[in-house]
């Protein structure tokens, strides 16, 4: 492998939710500008994976090292993580009541630009900007002047998040299940809104289920992971094989050669 | 236990007050309501030992009057009038009502009598406005209390504000209670307010009461209003200010058809203190009353919160809601939130309820992993907390006054040592 920083870089982490082990000695290495599927049962620790990165206060990492662009990212706080340009897609993201999505949109991307040394947006760019990327995604100006996420329907909410990802212009991204519960114009416009984003300076994590979004947006790796750990890594054939025959098949397989193992040492 | 705050006259008898009642040359019945409220002072059952007492010191001469009030416009047929000099020119139209019409000495119940007696013997200062049958005020009538600076010790500040709007009138009032500009090391005094208001049949009257005392003063209030056959009050009140702040406010719905609506909102930070009470009661057929509060309270602040909702027998259909939510930002802040619905009528809607929280930590996670560092996104949830609240201000000035004054007491909130644990 080349000398290239990793742009995330996962090392042999633990993370626990309620005292209960989720994440167990997971290691992942994405490097700038490819795009890592992530896929996995129901339960698997996908989920608890973005949202430990993302430096949720439930989720107690017990071991291992997290690096982004080479700094220690678990030292971070989650607004000092986004600053420097980590950011999550939420598979649920949380109702704000009172405060405008405008307002929001508005403090969020003064934060990024103060770090980037950019300086405050000015209202008239603002505006102008938002009225762009709202007709890139195929979203109502209306949607400026209601609470965050409060009343928001499923594909509203994925749409928003998609449009402060553009707004935000992050280094890596994880989306969580953003393509769940769309229809396949929705999926369209999510990807193309990812895509637009395509650079060799962004870089993708996509937790998924399903493989119709794949088609949309190519990665370049495709890792299964099962009972917290990466069990199986591999290019797109990867996902069309588990749509076909589901994740038993591997779980066999896993089954079989841990099986086989243990006869071995003994 | 939430300490509550009332007020004492250690040093004060009948005879100071009536040397000064006859220097201002008021008329025999103004000093004989004066020593009417003496009496039911000294009656007044002592404070609970639990209570802050704040005594009280004669209060000074009237202040200048507010300027804001110089270029008033009121239609034809209107008064307003510096109170203590409407006792003495408009005899016939005051007497009626001072002290004895919404706020009767007579009934001066348990609760908030004791500062009613106080208001009444000791008001130096204070306004009187009156509209006549069908006038409505084109513009809103606009007023500001300061604290007021005396040499040395400061005097305490007693005013009362008697309105009386003729059937059909409409007005628009706002009041605000601020510091008088100079800032640290005044020792503690106190403003006193009462608020007393007839609306006759279909007046209507919007009231806006601000209270942003510096945190040296105590705040006194004492309002009540009656209202007849289709009045309608709208009532709105922020507090914000002071060490403490003791409100009473009550609307009796004694006409048909009379409606009662009051929003308000509470912000305390480092060790203030905010205890209102808040009542509807309903006589009147077809009556309506609305209360709905929303408080933040920061540091070692506290609130008692009392909302309730009467219904008399023969009020029928009458419809009393309430409804008061609070934020917690910090474990030592405080909050009592006690509502309550006492019916005597079987043909109501009625329905109340009270919530404190603290702040919504999944939300809180999400503004901050947009880049907004925990005091900014804090900043931003309690703001939207209040968000509800303060699209109800009386007006776009008053909502833009608010929203400065929360920003300003937000960041006040936690003062440095509280930010210096977040980083």
């Amino acid at each position: 492998m080349s000398s290239r920083v990793a742009e995330l870089e996962i090392r042999d982490l633990h993370v626990r939710v309620e005292g209960k082990p989720i994440i167990r000695g997971l290691d992942l290495k994405l490097y700038p500008g490819e795009v890592h599927a992530l896929m996995g049962p129901n339960g698997s620790g996908k989920t608890t994976l973005a949202l430990a990165l993302m430096g949720h206060p439930r989720y107690e990492i017990q071991r291992g090292e997290v690096l982004f662009a080479g700094e220690n990212l678990l030292a971070l706080r989650p607004d000092e993580r986004a600053r420097r340009g980590l950011f999550l897609s939420f598979q649920y993201p949380a109702e704000v009541p009172g405060v405008s999505v405008a307002n929001f949109l508005r403090s969020a991307v003064n934060a990024r630009r103060q770090f980037l040394g950019e300086g405050d947006i000015s209202l008239r760019d603002f505006q102008a900007l938002l009225k762009e990327k709202l007709a890139l995604l195929g979203m109502e100006q209306g949607v400026l002047r209601r609470s965050v996420n409060e009343g928001f329907s499923g594909g509203e909410k994925k749409r928003h998040e998609i449009l402060q990802m553009i707004l935000l212009r992050p280094r890596l991204a994880i989306l969580d299940e953003t393509d769940s519960g769309l229809d396949i114009d929705a999926l369209r416009v999510v990807a193309d809104g990812v895509n637009s984003l395509r650079s060799p300076r962004f870089t993708v994590l996509l937790i998924t289920h399903y493989q119709r979004i794949l088609r949309y947006l190519k990665p370049d790796y495709v890792h299964v992971m099962m009972d917290g750990r990466i069990v199986r890594s591999g290019d797109a054939h990867l996902a069309a094989q588990l749509e076909e025959k589901g994740y038993d098949w591997l779980r066999e397989e896993l089954a079989r050669y841990s099986a086989g193992s243990e006869g071995e040492n003994a | 236990m939430i300490t509550r705050t009332t007020l004492s006259l250690p040093d004060l008898d009948w005879e100071d007050v009536e040397r000064i009642s006859r220097a201002r040359g008021e008329p025999a019945w103004v000093l004989g309501l004066r020593q009417k409220a003496f009496r039911l002072y000294q009656e007044s059952p002592a404070p609970s030992r639990t209570a802050e007492t704040i005594p009280l010191d004669l209060p000074g001469a009237p202040g200048e009057r507010d300027a804001r009030l110089k270029g008033a416009v009121l239609p034809p047929g209107s008064y307003l009038v510096d109170l203590p000099a409407a006792v003495r020119t408009l005899p016939d139209l005051v007497r009626p009502y001072l002290f004895h019409s919404a706020l009767h000495l007579d009934e001066a119940s348990a609760e908030g009598g004791r500062e009613l007696a106080v208001q009444a013997f000791l008001w130096n200062e204070g306004l009187f406005v009156y509209l006549p049958a069908g006038a409505r005020a084109s513009r809103p009538l606009a007023t500001l209390v300061r604290v007021p600076a005396g040499a040395g010790r400061l005097r305490p500040l007693l005013r009362h504000l008697l309105v009386v709007l003729e059937p059909g009138a409409e007005l628009e009032l706002i009041e605000e209670r601020r510091g008088n500009g100079r800032t640290g090391g005044e020792e503690a005094t106190v403003v006193s307010t009462s608020w007393e208001v007839v609306l006759k049949e279909g007046a209507r009257l919007r009231l806006g009461l601000i209270q942003d005392l510096p945190p040296h003063a105590h705040a006194f209030g004492l309002g009540r209003v009656k209202l007849e056959k289709d009045a309608s009050f709208e009532l709105f009140l922020a507090e914000v200010g002071g060490a403490s702040s003791t409100l009473y406010f009550g609307a009796d719905l004694v006409g048909t058809g009379a409606e009662a609506r009051t929003a308000g909102l509470f912000v305390g930070h480092g060790s203030q203190r905010f205890q209102l009470d808040l009542e509807n009661v309903h006589q009147g057929e077809h009556t309506m009353s609305n209360l709905l509060l929303r408080g933040v309270l920061g540091d070692r602040a506290t609130a008692i919160v009392r909302g309730l909702g009467r219904i008399r027998s023969g009020a029928r259909e009458a419809t009393s809601n309430q409804r008061t939510d609070t934020l917690l930002l910090s474990p030592e802040a405080r909050a009592d939130t006690i509502p309550s619905l006492k019916i005597d009528e079987d043909d109501v809607h009625a329905g109340h309820g009270a919530a404190v929280g603290q702040i919504d930590e999944e939300a809180l996670f999400y503004l901050m992993t947009r880049g907004l560092a925990r005091p900014v996104a804090t900043r931003l949830l309690v703001e939207g907390f209040l968000e509800a609240l303060l699209t109800k201000s009386p007006s776009g000035r008053v909502e833009k006054r608010l929203r400065h004054l929360i920003w300003r007491k937000i960041e006040q909130i936690g003062g440095k040592s509280s930010d210096a644990k977040d980083e």
